[in-house]
């Protein structure tokens, strides 16, 4: 009730306010003439009572503002007068508010778009209402210090019985296929699993239904996502009930899955694309992921009774395990949705962009401080007249704090624009591509992202504001007003020490932000295939053909006919097949070693050693299967001995090429062609087969293709389902790709095509995520320094105008401009220094523990860390240069008579 | 009434004039002069203190104001008590009587032992 009458009360004075102020004018008025009359009653003059009837009640005017007071509206009405008064002082000076606006925008833009990217890779989990509720099982086997999510059907069954904690026992493992709808082909990845699991999830359809338990039984149902039906389809209404193909299988479309639910890999950068039945699985051949387990065993996830707690599954499951005699356990169902490969350098590059867009926020804010400090000093005069004028330094302080309030809530709006507009550019880079499918980077900012926008603008606030205001009160009217005009009025050795490490600071960590994003960049680089690809370089195509469930005898000739194809592709003059993908993925890690060597008389292989011969560095290989013709069309040399050619067929003699290296390592010093290599696997090495070694290939030469194997077979002797086409000509590679695409297309027109391109260009995923966060945090580097290199440019300017008189002395005493310039720049070079030294070293401990974490940088690169601190500092030098150079080139004449 | 004297008079003074309403409804300067006639002249309130606190007053809906004529004929503000601030008057005196009591109580134990 009494919250209520306020709120209407203090609204009605705010919409009336003219009215309720004549209604207070007239109260008080009332006031004044009851007294005066009441004085007159007991025989005073008019002129006495009136005296009396004013020192009665006291100064009216005084009454009239604590009535005013007495309401919230005061608050409103007060704030808006703030804003306007702060907003009319910012508008005096246009370019320090331009300046002030796009630095903080900058620093808070960057942020909200860092959080979203970070957010819609990491954090951003399929909104599944029933996550809560959710538990992966996972299983270890302690003497293999393994740990795995994949439990058997039997496995299955038996936690399914223990029905007093789990309610709903549900599988899904990752699928990649060639689907084909609508006429067109593409790489899809999908998840198979059990009937029930949209019902345990609780994801109803977009259009269509779902899939059920019974569609376990025919397993010829397929749910499509949103995702694809619009981006494949084009949206055809008419999918639902059509039919599909999936890895050779036709299969029913019977409903479409919503936008808002990315399947259960939890980096939703990849989505899935469809859902179809485990038992579908029986008719596909699952290429990845699953392949490496036992047909039945699936990524498994239990939903707990209602009430049950995870401690209570855990120990459920362990129990279950334990009569089993395996160790198992119940974790929160996140724990099994991240790709195994993406888990650690994920966070870790998440942790680390996150921790560089806070040092770009503290560099905006600390620049920011800067100029407001720098601003609030030249304004003393101005704060001196209203401080004689009679505001209190309450006011003082209020109006530069609103005036850093009114800076920051604009900036946080702009910020937002700016977070828009990054997504919007995210949107249209070219994304990498893993196994032919897009990769998705969504950093549309959402409404977390700008409640995060104002969070920070409201640090910022905080952060920047207070050192002005207390600079601001601090200001003595007297002196100020008394100098006001000669330019006497000078920074305190204080203000300036504040200053100076304010831009060391910015500096510092603009240094360690450049440096950083130069390793990672550099680092991503040297894991691109070589540098000089531009002189080798070839066209490629990768074919999958178990994706097209093509087996062994079908895929020779396949790979005859697109060997042929390439060949008399125009332009070409070599061209091979490789197993290896052209960005070197696909080797298979053998063991190797002479044939005649005795396997027992190794002792990883005694026969007491459960794992068979394994990982003995000196016997370890990696082993790729090429086509005749491989060394001249890869641009590799041989130091000895013969390339491939139609001889090394499916009948002859096993043959094998090996790397100097190899061939040092198991011959040394002597010849290594003509000697026999054992190639194995490495549980069982005398099951392998023994080559003769034809060719030993020179390790010096350049080739475009990176990491290479140190054993080659030839293709027709080990067949291997996936091979990559590589084609070489006279010309450029690039003017190869199109013309090998068509060659490709026009003999085998049904076969997915992927990675099409040059070698230059089909880089790693990992070098080209490393890249992109190289880029990324160059590009906030580039962003902080040019703060900073503002805020440098603002001191130096206000700092040397401070000089003003002192230098204008010594040029009057005949300092030449030379000699000027070399006192400031000095000044200025030191305040450089001071922040640049400490920043490689922060740089340096930084680099480091990446090293250690996450990826081979090098952290002593002499070139980044030379490079880098030098071209920072001069940059700033070239902006002390510029800040100093009005002051320093004034005639001293008129800069003395001035003063 | 002095400013300086704090929160606990300006709560005070509010429970005062609920009590000078509680008999009649009065217009601001009788409001005054009814607290100064009904202390004997210990309490002189200035517009300062006596305008905000009515102005709290009516925000809260403890008494209400109301255009009309005063004794001379001029246009004036009466205030009234309402409901809400009748029972407000009961509950800050009950209060009032049983804390000066305690506190009369304190005082005279510090006066025994001192």
């Amino acid at each position: 009730m009494s919250r209520l009458s306020q709120a209407v009360k203090g609204l009605r004075a705010l919409l009336r306010r003219s009215t309720v102020e004549r209604e207070l004018d007239e109260e008080l008025q009332s006031a004044l003439d009851e007294a005066m009359a009441e004085g007159r009653r007991v025989g005073l003059s008019p002129e006495t009572a009136r005296l009396r009837a004013q020192v009665r009640l006291g100064n009216l005017d005084a009454a009239k503002t604590a009535v005013r007071q007495a309401g919230w509206e005061f608050w409103v009405d007060a704030v808006r007068r703030d804003v306007f008064s702060a907003a009319k002082s910012l508008r005096r000076t246009p370019g320090f508010t331009a300046i002030a606006l796009l630095t903080l925008s900058f620093g808070i833009g960057a942020n909200a778009s860092l959080f979203s990217l970070i957010n819609g890779i990491l954090l951003r989990s399929s909104p599944l209402p029933s996550l809560e509720r959710l538990v992966a099982l996972s299983k270890s086997r302690t003497e293999q210090g393994l740990n795995t999510f994949f439990f058997s059907a039997e496995e299955r069954r038996v936690v399914v019985a223990s029905e007093s904690v789990f309610d709903a026992v549900m599988v899904s493992d990752p699928l990649i296929g060639a689907l084909s709808a609508g006429g067109q082909v593409s790489m899809a990845s999908g998840e198979l699993v059990s009937g029930n699991y949209f019902d345990v999830l609780g994801v109803p359809p977009l259009a269509g239904r779902l899939l059920q338990p019974s569609d376990e039984l025919a397993g010829t149902s397929i749910v499509l996502s949103e995702r694809f039906w619009r981006r494949v389809t084009a949206a055809d209404p008419g999918i639902v009930g059509a039919a599909v193909t999936l890895a050779g299988q036709t299969l029913t479309v019977v409903g479409i899955a919503p936008m808002s639910f990315n399947g259960t890999w939890l980096p939703s950068m990849k989505p899935a694309d469809f859902f179809v039945p485990v038992t579908a699985a029986d008719r596909l051949r699952t290429v990845q992921g699953t392949v490496a387990n036992p047909s039945d065993s699936r990524r498994t996830f239990a939903r707990m009774r209602a009430g049950v707690a995870l401690v209570q599954a855990d120990a459920a499951v362990r129990l279950i395990g334990q009569q089993r005699g395996d160790e198992w356990a119940a974790v929160p169902a996140e724990r099994a949705m991240l790709f195994e490969e993406f888990a650690r350098p994920g966070r870790y590059i998440s942790i680390a962009v996150l921790a560089l867009s806070a040092a770009v926020f503290l560099i905006a804010c600390a620049n920011l401080m800067n100029l407001f400090l720098a601003r609030t000093a030249s304004r003393r005069s101005e704060i001196g007249i209203r401080l004689t004028a009679g505001a209190s330094p309450r006011d003082v302080k209020r109006l530069v704090l609103a005036e850093v309030a009114v800076l920051t809530l604009t900036s946080a709006v702009l910020a937002f624009a700016v977070a828009w507009l990054f997504a919007a550019c995210l949107a249209r880079l070219p994304m990498p591509e893993l196994e032919g499918q897009r990769v998705y980077f969504d950093a549309t900012p959402d409404l977390r992202a700008f409640g995060l926008a104002f969070v920070f603008a409201f640090l910022a606030a905080r952060a920047i504001g207070l050192l002005p205001a207390q600079q601001a009160v601090r200001t003595n009217p007297v002196e100020v007003l008394t100098r006001a005009g000669t330019g006497q009025i000078t920074a305190s050795a204080k203000d300036r020490r504040t200053h100076t490490r304010l831009v060391a600071l910015q500096v510092g960590l603009s240094v360690v932000l450049v440096l950083l994003a130069a390793l990672t960049v550099r680092n991503a680089r040297s894991l691109l295939p070589n540098r000089e690809a531009g002189r080798v370089d070839a066209a490629v195509a990768r074919v999958n053909l178990a994706r097209h469930k093509i087996e062994e005898p079908e895929g020779r000739r396949i790979y005859e006919r697109l060997l042929m194809a390439a060949r008399a592709a125009p332009g070409v003059s070599a061209a091979a097949l490789s197993s290896i993908t052209p960005d070197g993925r696909a080797q298979l890690s053998r063991f190797a070693a002479p044939a005649d060597i005795d396997l027992a008389s190794l002792p990883e292989c005694s026969p007491a050693h459960r794992e068979g011969c394994a990982l003995r560095n000196a016997n370890v290989v990696t082993v790729a299967t090429v086509s005749p013709g491989f060394i001249a069309a890869s641009g590799l040399r041989l130091s000895q001995g013969r390339d491939f050619g139609a001889i090394d067929a499916m009948g002859a003699p096993f043959t094998a090429l090996v790397t100097e290296e190899v061939a040092a390592r198991f011959w040394p010093g002597g010849q290594a062609v003509g000697q026999r290599l054992l190639v194995g696997p490495f549980a069982d090495p005398s099951s392998g087969s023994t080559h003769e070694v034809v060719g030993v290939v020179d390790s010096g030469t350049d080739t475009p293709l990176p990491n290479q194997p140190s054993v080659y077979l030839p293709m027709d002797q080990q067949y291997a389902p996936a091979m990559t086409v590589i084609a070489r000509g006279p010309s450029d590679a690039g003017a190869l790709v199109e013309p090998l695409r068509r060659a490709l297309r026009n003999a085998e027109p049904t076969l997915l095509f992927s990675e099409v391109g040059t070698i230059a260009q089909s880089t790693g995923f990992a070098s080209r995520i490393l890249n992109t966060a190289g880029t990324t945090v160059g590009i906030l580097g580039a962003l902080g320094f040019a703060i900073a290199l503002i805020g440098v440019y603002g001191v130096v300017a206000y700092t040397v105008s401070q000089r003003r008189r002192e230098l204008a002395i010594r040029k009057a005493l005949g300092a030449t401009t030379l000699q000027v310039y070399g006192l400031v720049l000095g000044s200025g070079v030191r305040m450089l220094l001071f922040g640049a030294v400490p920043g490689v070293f922060v740089a340096l401990g930084v680099a480091m523990w990446l090293r250690r974490t996450i990826y081979r940088l090098l952290p002593f690169d002499p070139v980044t860390f030379v490079v880098v601190p030098v071209a920072l500092v001069s940059a700033g030098a070239v902006a002390t240069w510029l800040g100093a150079r009005r002051e320093v080139n004034i005639d001293p004449n008129v800069a003395l008579k001035n003063l | 009434m002095d400013s300086k004297s704090g929160a606990l008079v300006q709560g005070t003074l509010e429970m005062l004039v609920l009590k000078t309403l509680a008999l009649e409804p009065l217009h601001g300067y009788g409001i005054g002069l009814r607290l100064e006639q009904m202390s004997g002249g210990v309490f002189s309130v200035n517009a300062g203190s006596l305008f905000p606190a009515l102005r709290r007053l009516e925000r809260d809906g403890l008494i209400e104001g109301e255009w009309r004529a005063t004794e001379n004929n001029r246009r004036g503000r009466w205030y009234s008590l309402t409901p809400a601030g009748r029972r407000r008057l009961k509950t800050a005196t009950a209060d009032w009587t049983h804390q000066s009591a305690a506190i009369a109580r304190i005082l005279r134990a510090g006066r025994g032992t001192s």
